[in-house]
């Protein structure tokens, strides 16, 4: 129906407009816009050569000046090419690992809600026992037990991240299909998937999204944290491993600050990032948040 | 002395979309120990007018002209003299004292917390809390209960020991009986009432039914867009109005008995019933008993109202017979035939007998547009033919005319009786046989009542649709019902054509429903 595209195109505007507004949201979009370019672009504007570990050719440890522009590390590699390149990583788990926390979260909390009782009961069991789970250890476990590499970090930190999700989510569904609406529905004949699909997905999705935009985050530093810990892929660069290499190489002690300060900065930095952009959409998303006048 | 006086009041409410002029120059005034009663629709600036008494506009609001209360000018007040006015010399007893309650505070500390704001040299608030309670005729063991284990009536009786915590001179209710069934309703107007005769308080009283003013004040002055255009004695006003629109106002409620409100004419009927309940229960818990054995039969094309206090079980019975809850015991069938079980078999059942419900506003997703909201239906049953058509259709039967100026709009752009419309197209587009009404012109403005009633008239003729209509409003089962079923604590204590019912009534029950309505 074109009478609802219209409106839809009305509504996205308006919503542009008002996120527009707010300047930490765009400030936080600019960050990650900047992130994800680089990124995208990290193949093109670091060479190889320069990540290999043979062909670096760099002084070893060096402070930015006689290093290049952020110094080198212990193989002489390039610590800004580095961290670009560490971009990526860090990025694709933490968007992965989101991904999958909040889909399998928001499946769980919207049929816990939907229909309770011993549904509810043995669901929300299950969801309060990996709330409840220390999740850095159940992430070292999962690691050491299964192969290393980044599918395994994906899959740590989404096992141990879904339960939250779950409960917002399943508070939402209730509060949803307490409306008559949902009741009419039922009346006019529609199944648990009309239900689900049609009415209460639509509601509960903006609430999901803004909870999305902060969990990433906390996934990202979750990743970092498990390279960080030695747990992540030996092959691949990410600011967590660039930090666990300089604790290993000794930087600490030579006082080499270059190694440990930008993939420091940089997680804090995309963190930052995803936090404004997020509150910024529960601004816009559900207008009793905002400042009042 | 005058209590209270409006002079010349204007309240302007400022928005980026343009000014709304919600009050425009009212005058009215009211002695100590008098009443007076506002009548007027939703939108027509009653309740502005109330709160700004107490100044409790929003900051959006932009007052004009004066109001007076015991000489003194609201308008112009500190905000330390207006804080102790507020309460101690003038209450309000709000409209929905479901929303008005906090819901995680026992009442007893809510009716407490005005007396400690004003008097917080007063030793014993608990027993001022109990003669309170005593003044509303509530038990006053239930001080410690929680709003939600209250009924409405006796919430709304709480709302009013509130008002009267400080020993109020004037006391302004707004709406306070809307939600309220016609014996409750009776009760707190006569505690209102009383309060008037016995105490002396100053009584505004705020409703849209001008019986329920005509049985408590003694003057009435009428409301429209923001003006008052007749004031005068109760009775004038009810029986002699003069303004075009307090004739409106007085013709929307029947008067039961009289036979120019029956839009009825008695037709035999075939007697094979098409929707029956067989000694159907309802028991939860083992022990509450909310239908209580009740065979209750409906006709093809017949309207049945259902008629019953809240709390009577009508709504579990309704639900029983649409096949959205499953008796303990008993049988539903339809066509003879009991109703199935199995989910594919309810969605056909679904096809044969639609619902209506109370609450138009809630009743539509307010993100998906009309359009969707009436194809809802179809698309979940899969009818064939063109979807277009089978929705402007629907639409048409419910007089939305021209369905296109509809389609494309959200329940939030339309007026309660246009989403009651939708409601009902939505229901129709499925092509069924047999409407069952929740309530179905309870939130609607007397106007409008009158229209979704002659709708469901006119569908009765031209598509041959019955309808059980559950309702606690007599006068509507005066006005569109061919048999009237009492219930009353999950049992129907009495049955028949409703000019028999209704004016030679056989029950106790009914007689008590009777006697309950105001002046007629």
């Amino acid at each position: 129906m074109s009478v609802a595209a219209d409106r839809r195109r009305v509504a996205l505007r308006s919503f542009a407009r008002g996120y527009l507004s707010h300047r930490a949201g765009v400030a936080g979009l600019v960050v990650l816009a900047v992130a994800v370019l680089v990124a995208v672009l990290a193949p093109m504007l670091v060479p190889a050569a320069m990540l290999s570990v043979v062909d670096a050719g760099g002084p070893v440890l060096a402070p930015p000046g006689r290093g290049g522009l952020l110094g080198t590390d212990e193989n002489g590699r390039s610590v800004l090419a580095l961290t670009l390149v560490g971009t990526r990583v860090s990025l694709v788990v933490g968007i992965a690992a989101t991904l999958l926390s909040v889909l399998f979260g928001s499946l769980v909390g919207m049929l816990a809600a939907h229909f309770g009782r011993i549904v509810s009961a043995i669901l929300m069991v299950i969801t309060d026992f990996f709330l409840v789970l220390p999740s850095l250890v159940l992430a070292i476990v999962l690691s050491t037990v299964l192969d290393r590499g980044l599918v395994t970090i994906v899959l740590a930190i989404g096992v141990t991240s879904w339960a939250s999700t779950a409960r917002l989510v399943r508070a939402q569904t209730l509060a949803v299909e307490a409306r008559p609406y949902i009741e009419r529905a039922a009346v006019l004949g529609g199944g648990h998937a009309h239900i689900l699909g049609k009415h209460v997905l639509p509601a509960v999705a903006p609430l999901v999204l803004a909870n999305t935009t902060l969990t990433v985050g906390s996934a990202i530093i979750a990743e970092s944290t498990l390279s960080f810990l030695g747990l992540g892929d030996p092959g691949s660069i990410s600011w967590g491993a660039m930090l666990r290499s300089a604790v290993e190489s000794g930087a600490i002690t030579a006082g080499a600050w270059w190694y440990l300060l930008p993939p420091g900065l940089a997680i804090v930095a995309v963190v930052l990032g995803f936090t404004l952009c997020g509150r910024a959409l529960e601004v816009q998303l559900n207008p009793a948040l905002a400042a009042k006048a | 002395m005058t209590l209270l006086e409006y002079r010349d009041l204007t309240v302007d409410y400022h928005s980026p979309a343009g000014d709304e002029h919600a009050v425009r120059g009212v005058s009215l005034s009211l002695p100590a120990g008098g009443s007076l009663g506002l009548a007027g629709e939703s939108g027509c600036g009653k309740t502005t007018l109330a709160m700004a008494a107490l100044r409790l506009l929003p900051r959006t609001a932009r007052i004009g002209g004066h109001v007076l209360i015991d000489g003194a000018d609201v308008t112009e007040m500190s905000w330390g003299k207006l804080r102790a006015l507020r309460w101690a010399q003038a209450s309000i007893v709000f409209q929905g004292a479901m929303h008005a309650l906090n819901p995680v505070r026992r009442i007893g500390e809510q009716i407490a917390e005005p007396i400690r704001l004003h008097s917080p040299e007063v030793t014993d608030v608990d027993g001022r809390v109990a003669d309170l309670l005593e003044r509303v005729e509530l038990p006053t063991r239930r001080a410690g209960a929680y709003p939600h284990e209250l009924s409405g009536g006796q919430r709304q009786r709480v709302m009013m020991a509130m008002a009267l915590a400080c020993d109020p001179r004037l006391v302004i209710a707004d709406e306070p009986t809307t939600a309220l069934d016609v014996v409750v309703q009776q009760q707190v107007l006569e505690r209102l009432s009383a309060l008037v005769t016995h105490e002396g308080i100053g009584l505004v009283l705020i409703s849209h039914d001008l019986s329920v003013l005509a049985a408590t004040c003694e003057r009435v002055a009428v409301m429209q867009h923001g003006e008052i255009v007749e004031d005068g004695p109760a009775t004038q006003v009810l029986r002699a109005p003069k303004h075009p629109h307090s004739k409106a106002l007085a013709a929307a409620f029947p008067v039961i008995g009289d036979p120019a409100w029956r839009h009825v004419e008695p037709a035999t009927r075939d007697p094979a019933p098409v929707l029956a309940a067989e000694r159907v229960s309802v028991v939860y818990g083992g022990a509450f008993r909310a239908v209580d054995d009740v065979s209750l039969q409906v006709r093809p094309r017949e309207i049945v109202a259902l008629v019953g206090q809240s709390g009577s079980g009508k709504t579990t019975l309704a639900r029983c017979l649409l096949g959205l809850q499953r008796p303990t015991s008993g049988v539903v069938t339809f066509g003879g035939q009991p109703l199935p079980r199995s989910s594919r078999g309810l969605r056909e059942h679904r096809r044969q007998v639609q619902l209506v419900l109370q609450d138009p506003t809630g009743a539509l997703n307010p993100r998906h547009s009309v359009y969707e909201a009436v194809a809802e239906g179809p698309r979940v049953h899969r009818l064939p033919g063109d979807e277009r058509e089978i929705v402007a259709t629907a639409l048409e039967q419910a007089e939305l005319r021209p369905a296109d100026r509809f389609t494309g709009r959200l329940p939030g752009e339309l007026s309660g009786g246009q989403r009651q419309r939708v409601v009902i197209a939505g229901a129709l587009a499925l092509g069924p046989t047999f409407l069952v009404a929740d309530e179905p012109v309870a939130s609607l403005d007397a106007s409008v009542r009158g229209e979704i009633l002659a709708l469901l008239l006119r569908l009765r003729t031209d598509l041959g649709l019955g309808a059980l209509v559950i309702t606690h409003d007599l006068g509507l089962a005066w006005t569109i019902a061919d048999r009237v079923a009492v219930m009353y604590q999950g049992r129907i204590v009495e049955e028949g054509p409703t000019e028999q019912v209704l004016t030679d009534p056989q029950h106790e029950y009914t007689k008590v429903l009777l006697a309950a309505l105001p002046a007629q």
